[in-house]
């Protein structure tokens, strides 16, 4: 599973629309099998969802993120799990763990935001976990 | 006490506020910044401004951080936040920097307005200021917005009388869109400009063979308005024989086209419009009596823009924002003296006059404010003058050493800059210059000139 999560300071960016590095983590059953790091550039919400189709991404993590962004993302089999805050790799590790729901990884005020299922893409094994559902993401 | 009522103060402030300390935390959090985030006050009080503001510049160009690195405030930066919702909202926002009882910088204090309200504001604004693309606000407008609606519920026949420029035309437009017949077509036609044959033609059509060239059927501009609206426009205009023939178009709703036998009915509404006094037309045996009051069943009198100069304003950023959008321009306006020249002037073309004078201005304004030097020659205030205040035994071309020497010093001397606001080569005016014998002007002269 690769999982994506736009970076700034060590943090997740507060907003994914206008974030300018995306970290993007491959797991493996057990453990992470590699990482890189890329620049986004400032990109309209349909050309940087493509972007992040286009790097076989399952789930991205982020912040703030608008909902033209967020559709686009999700039609193209992305999962999307926004309205995160916090270090970056407590937020992977607490993803990995299935704790990335817990209210210190939780923006303010976005307690409420719709979850929604993501058709699943062929082949990369993308599912839609319910976030509020702990457990170990599958690889 | 003072903490509650500054807080009091703050939440009426209709204007989202926050500020934050030197770590980045929140450590206020006004009620409208509440309505605008969407995000609780509590919820924010202690988190890092970013991830509740979640504003466009926050990871790349922080406001906060510019104004305290700097010590200087911003204002009206424009930029968009994320709502919790996830929404886009555009917002302006200015910081300035939080001191302490010493002086010493504390943090930071961000406020920030909702730009679609201001934009929504502006809108209503602009819906109340015009109807169906018709610009005004005087009371005459205002009688004509409300009249117009009750218009279009009728089927009768409406008569526009005004002069030229003031939007006949689009007054009947706008009785057509808001009329039962809106899905058909609204066409309009000028009567006065075309001769008796070719009127009759364009009216009612044509068969094949009506004619040596008519090689088929033509359907005339009533075939068009079938079931829609047709605007005779200049209706003044027109002979007693194509009068004879309208008036049996709009007593019996019937009428022959070229070469045919067969009468054809039409559903069409019809209005009529004119700049001549038709009563007094009647009164001299030009126009029909019969057809007058056929077409007189309701009147509306459009006034002259001498009549209504509160508009001229309105008007003016009207015409300004057509023209930016038309030519991807930013004009940002009219200087104060452009406007006053405008609100004196009597504009006997009216609205189009308004309007020419504007377009004119684009062509030599470059941007920023509209000057007067940039307005057409009749209406730049202390220049060769109108017509109307030029000497009588003015000759060419002394009108034209006029003309040369009044562009020349509007440009304070540039003969290149002149040349074009004349309209004419570089060149041609080097050597009218020559000819006429113009003296450079004193550049002392044109300061303060519009």
């Amino acid at each position: 599973m690769t999982v994506a999560m736009p970076i700034w300071q060590e943090r997740i960016s507060p907003v994914f629309d206008t974030a300018s590095r995306l970290l993007v983590v491959r797991h493996g059953r057990a453990r992470e099998q590699d990482r890189r790091e890329l620049a986004l550039g400032a990109l309209e919400p349909e050309a940087l969802a493509r972007s992040v189709v286009d790097l076989g991404v399952d789930v991205l993590l982020c912040g703030g993120i608008s909902e033209p962004l967020r559709r686009a993302l999700e039609r193209g089999g992305v999962r999307v799990e926004g309205d995160l805050c916090g270090p970056a790799e407590a937020l992977l590790r607490a993803f990995r763990a299935g704790r990335w729901r817990h209210p210190e990884f939780q923006m303010p005020g976005c307690r409420g935001r719709k979850e929604r299922r993501v058709s699943r893409r062929p082949g990369t094994g993308a599912r839609a976990a319910s976030p509020h559902r702990p457990g170990r993401v599958p690889s | 006490m003072r903490e509650a009522v500054f807080g009091q103060l703050l939440d009426s402030v209709p204007d989202g506020v926050f500020a934050v300390d030197l770590q980045w935390r929140i450590t206020s959090f006004n009620r409208a910044a509440e309505l605008i985030t969407g995000v609780r006050r509590e919820d924010a009080m202690g988190r890092r401004c970013c991830d509740v503001f979640r504003a466009s510049i926050c990871e790349s160009a922080c406001a906060l951080k510019h104004t305290l690195a700097t010590h200087q405030p911003l204002l009206n930066k424009v930029v968009y936040i994320v709502s919790a919702k996830g929404e886009r909202i555009p917002i302006s926002i200015s910081t300035a920097m939080l001191k302490d009882g010493r002086g010493r910088i504390i943090g930071g204090v961000e406020s920030f307005r909702d730009l679609r309200v201001v934009a929504e504001l502006g809108r209503r604004a602009r819906e109340q200021d015009s109807f169906s693309n018709i610009i005004g606000r005087s009371a005459p407008m205002r009688e004509l917005f409300d009249l117009v609606p009750v218009l279009a519920a009728s089927d009768s026949t409406v008569l526009i009388q005004g002069a030229s420029g003031t939007g006949k035309e689009l007054v009947a437009r706008a009785i057509h869109e808001h009329s039962r017949r809106r899905p058909k077509r609204f066409v309009a036609i000028n009567c006065g400009a075309l001769p008796d044959a070719l009127l009759e033609s364009e009216l009612f059509g044509y068969r094949a063979g009506a004619f040596t060239d008519a090689k088929r059927d033509k359907p005339g501009r009533f075939a068009l308005a079938e079931g829609g609206t047709i605007l005779l426009d200049e209706i003044g205009d027109i002979s007693a024989a194509m009068q004879a023939r309208l008036l049996r178009v709009l007593q019996e709703r019937v009428y022959e086209p070229l070469g045919s036998v067969e009468p054809v009915r039409a559903d069409v509404r019809v209005i009529a419009a004119t700049a001549k006094d038709l009563r007094a037309l009647v009164r001299d045996g030009q126009f029909r009596e019969d057809l007058f009051y056929r077409i007189h069943v309701v009147r509306l009198e459009l006034p002259a823009l001498r009549e209504r100069r509160e508009d001229i304003p309105l008007l003016v950023d009207h015409f300004i924002a057509r023209f930016n959008r038309l030519q991807a321009r930013d004009i940002a306006g009219v200087s104060e003296d452009v406007l006053a020249r405008l609100m004196e002037h009597d504009f006997p073309g009216n609205v189009r006059e308004l309007e020419n004078a504007i377009e004119h201005a684009f062509v030599l304004c470059r941007g920023g404010l509209i000057e007067g030097g940039h307005l057409p020659p009749h209406l730049r205030s202390g220049g060769v003058g109108g017509a109307m205040r030029l000497p009588r035994d003015l000759t060419l071309g002394a009108m034209e050493k006029l003309l040369i020497r009044d562009a020349l010093q509007r440009h304070g001397g540039n003969r290149a800059a002149a040349a074009r606001a004349l309209g004419i080569n570089a060149s041609t005016l080097f050597r009218k210059i020559r000819a006429l014998k113009i003296q450079k002007p004193d550049k002392a002269k044109t300061v303060g000139r519009g």
